[in-house]
């Protein structure tokens, strides 16, 4: 494999990667807060892929779909955790995954019902079409904007958590719940709150990934595998472990891709295994 | 916290179960006998997944790892060397013993969340490997398998009769399963097991050996979804590596938690519901499970103890000596 | 019976045992004691195999058992109890017993038999039931007992393994006064039959019942003796009863 193809390859892992950072980052700050494993997180993703899949086919804008696909992710996120998560705070973390599991099941059928099983796409901007030249190599404008995009988001995220006040509450959560009632918080707010910005940030990824990756009905339960596993070898319920999951994914997904051909989708799984047969916990644990 | 069904009960579901396809066609027809041969099948893997999940709380999203390898051998076997039923479960019972004792040593070292995945990731190894390998497994076109046949070798052998034949044969087997998996539960054995779902810490403080007993409960499961998978293999006349997909071994869960968790007839009874439910809803619309999933999310908001834990609520089946 | 030497345990870079050395003689019942944080717990923890230490040696009848797993240690006879409650919540008192009573037959996790009722577990159950004095609630769930029934349990999980040493992790703690009399009258009666390392608060109750002292501080040995040189001891009442 000459040099061209791995910048390629490693670019490629590092756009997944980043995309899986939007579901997975979610999926472990809810976890770190709430306890929750949100199996129904893929299914956010996919909403917004297909909500952005409506509003870009009507309106023909594909920035007003990646802006409306998590408003309106944002307020289902808000469904779900009112009527369904809330009722069971305080109940094992296995009551959660399988009550998240079952919505993943409701939503995946119900955009079956309503768009059907065809695969769907949504046409980017004429500007980003094409490819650019980075590092000697011609790479598809896309993919390098998700990429660009995703870091972005990332950062905002991350600076979202280090430098507002809101930010702070949530990282106290993600320590320590039982402080910031005694500092007299309304947690459930901040529950509320937490899910829905992590469910729109999901919408985002699945609206952005869709020009490239195609919407289709299975694409909920393919990147919450992903993501879950992200967040596993990362260790649960730590932002900094989802950062360095991610990326080891995305890049194990890539070359695993050159170098496993026909074995490709294996990789993620050996790579998981082989961390949780050293690491049970996962590669970033707290200390006590 | 148990939920204690008579034997009055079960030894009734037993007689009805023997007896009605007996009674009349047009009470039990082909039809129907088919989904029950469907659901004792499930139901012994339902069984073992139990023991497992239910009781010594390892909740596997791997199961079907030993479902589907139960079909795979069951067609190799078949197709290449006996179709009898006898050595075609030794041959398949050997290999998941293998193959269980491998994964069940590494998975058994992690725990909850970890333990869900990793089972799932040795799983989707082997999903992949009998997709991919074209050339042995079929890939996504799976293996059309010879018909199986049961009976003593050079002496008398026949076919499996269909639909009668294999129904009394899952029976069988189903109702062995589930006087082994009572015997098991009832044993000094099954009582370290709920011990450990409960508090693990305490146990290994207690003397006892954490991980053999781990091992052993997830070896039990293993055998008897390995069974379930040369059953069913051999009644579809065909495996694909949709046996071997996690998406089953979420159905396992699925099942196991509709109808009631560490009860043993939870389960069976879970699994009974979706078959029948879902072949009920799938006549109304393509995406019935719409519905399962509505069901289920009522199900662990408002009885996370399942149908049986709602039954037991309910006076008139509840054990009045208990 | 039980040495132990130079143990030095860290967490980060927090020394929380300093080469800590003592011995407990068969038959005694000694008391370890030390202000909040003086590692008391974590000595229990390291000796009973839940951390492994970073140096010294552990040794339980001229055995090595620097390190041991839980269940090695209990199988040769060493049972502990904890300081906060850890049993079966959700099963009975006599499940809870039974489970430690089971765990010394020979074929204690046999798959293909029924409970053995003529092995003597239920009887030897009841006994430790009785021995506590919880044989009246028997039939009640651990979770619905009274604290302090809960605290006695505690200790019947330990006793019903049948120990020849019993390790006490703080057995009266958040007991009424009322609740801790009968505890201290249960661990005398106890201290006729089995060796104990105890560790407790209370420091009027452990001059009155035990036959010798350690008294730890950050992590090191201060003093160790019997209960009236410790009670002389100047450097303990300094760091330790200076308020008595």
């Amino acid at each position: 494999m000459d040099f061209s193809a791995l910048i390629t390859t490693i670019l490629h892992g590092l756009t997944l990667g980043m995309v899986l950072m939007l579901v997975a980052g979610g999926l472990t700050i809810i976890f770190g807060m709430m306890e929750v494993l949100n199996f129904a997180h893929g299914s956010l993703y996919m909403l917004g892929a297909y909500f952005g899949y409506t509003v870009a086919h009507l309106t023909g804008s594909f920035w007003l779909a990646i802006l409306i696909a998590p408003l309106a992710v944002g307020a289902v996120g808000f469904l779900i955790e009112f009527f369904s998560l809330r009722p069971l705070y305080g109940r094992p973390p296995l009551h959660h995954l399988l009550l998240t599991f079952g919505i993943s099941l409701i939503v995946q059928n119900a955009i079956k019902f309503i768009w059907g099983n065809d695969i769907y796409s949504i046409e980017m901007p004429a500007f980003l079409s094409g490819s650019s030249s980075l590092l000697g190599v011609q790479y598809p404008t896309y993919r390098l904007f998700v990429l660009l995009f995703s870091v972005a988001l990332s950062i905002l995220i991350w600076l979202l958590i280090t430098k507002t006040k809101w930010g702070v509450v949530v990282r106290a959560g993600t320590e320590d719940i039982e402080t910031l009632e005694a500092h007299g918080i309304d947690t459930r707010k901040v529950f509320t709150a937490v899910f829905v910005v992590c469910a729109a940030f999901a919408a985002v990824g699945g609206a952005v990934v869709a020009p490239m990756r195609t919407v289709y009905p299975q694409m909920g339960v393919d990147i919450i595998i992903e993501a879950f596993i992200v967040v596993i070898i990362g260790g649960l319920g730590s932002i900094k472990g989802a950062v360095v999951g991610a990326l080891i994914l995305g890049l194990a997904t890539q070359l695993g891709a050159v170098f496993l051909t026909g074995f490709a989708d294996a990789a993620i799984y050996i790579v998981m295994a082989g961390i949780l047969l050293f690491r049970p916990s996962g590669l970033v644990t707290e200390t006590e | 916290m148990t939920v204690i069904i008579k034997k009055y009960y079960l030894l009734l579901i037993l007689a009805a179960l023997v007896l009605l396809p007996l009674a009349s066609p047009a009470l039990f027809s082909d039809y129907y006998l088919d989904l029950f041969t469907k659901i004792l099948i499930f139901g012994i893997m339902l069984l073992g997944y139990d023991i497992l999940a239910g009781y010594t709380g390892l909740v596997s999203l791997g199961h079907a790892l030993f479902f589907g390898l139960g079909g795979y051998c069951a067609a190799f076997t078949i197709n290449h060397f006996s179709s009898n039923l006898a050595p075609v479960l030794a041959v398949a019972l050997i290999v998941s013993t293998a193959i269980g004792l491998f994964v069940g040593f590494f998975s058994t070292q992690t725990k909850d969340i970890f333990f869900v995945f990793l089972t799932l990731a040795f799983a989707q190894f082997f999903y992949l490997a009998a997709f991919n390998m074209t050339g042995i497994t079929g890939g996504d076109n799976g293996i059309t398998i010879a018909k199986a046949t049961i009976g003593i070798p050079s002496l008398w052998t026949t076919k499996i009769p269909r639909p009668y034949g294999f129904y009394y044969l899952a029976l069988v087997f189903f109702v062995l399963s589930f006087a082994i998996c009572r015997r098991v539960i009832n044993s000094p054995f099954g009582k370290v097991l709920v011990a450990i779902r409960e508090n693990e810490e305490r146990v290994s403080y207690l003397g006892y050996s954490i991980r053999k007993v781990k091992i052993k409960s997830y070896m039990i499961s293993v055998w008897l979804a390995t069974v379930a998978g040369v059953l069913f293999a051999a009644y579809q006349d065909f495996v694909s590596p949709g046996m071997l997909h996690w998406a089953l071994s979420g159905d396992l869960i699925l099942m196991s938690v509709l109808g009631g968790m560490g009860t043993l007839v939870g389960p069976v009874l879970g699994g009974a519901i979706i078959i029948l439910l879902g072949d009920e809803l799938s006549s109304l619309t393509e995406n019935w499970m719409i519905f399962i999933g509505g069901f289920f999310v009522l199900m662990i908001i408002f009885a996370p103890k399942g149908v049986l834990g709602v039954l037991s609520n309910i006076r008139w089946f509840r054990n009045h000596d208990a | 019976m039980l040495k132990v030497d130079n143990l030095c345990k860290s967490f980060s870079r927090l020394r929380i045992l300093n080469d800590l050395s003592f011995a407990v003689r068969e038959g005694e019942l000694k008391a370890i004691i030390g202000p909040n944080g003086a590692g008391k717990t974590t000595l229990f923890n390291v000796i009973t195999g839940r951390f492994a230490p970073d140096e010294g040696a552990v040794r339980f009848r001229d055995k090595d058992i620097t390190g041991a797993k839980p269940h090695v240690l209990s199988n040769l006879g060493l049972a502990r109890s904890f300081q906060i409650n850890n049993f079966f919540q959700n099963l009975t008192v006599f499940e809870n017993v039974e489970l430690a009573v089971q765990s010394r037959l020979e074929r204690r996790t046999a798959v293909w038999r029924d409970l053995p009722h003529t092995d003597g577990v239920e009887a030897r159950t009841l006994e430790v039931l009785d021995l506590i004095g919880l044989n009246e609630q028997a039939g009640a769930l651990a979770c619905n007992l009274s604290y302090g029934d809960q605290r006695k349990l505690e200790i019947g999980l330990a006793l019903g393994t049948g120990p020849s040493l019993l390790m006490l992790d703080e057995p009266t703690s958040g007991m009424s006064r009322f609740e801790s009399l009968s505890m201290i009258e249960l661990i005398q009666r106890l201290s006729e039959r089995v060796t104990i390392i105890l560790i407790e608060h209370d420091i009027e109750f452990v001059m009155k019942v035990s036959d010798s002292i350690l008294v730890i501080h950050y992590g090191e040995k201060i003093a160790e003796g019997p209960p009236a040189e410790i009670e002389r001891n100047e450097e303990v009442q300094r760091v330790y009863l200076g308020g008595l």
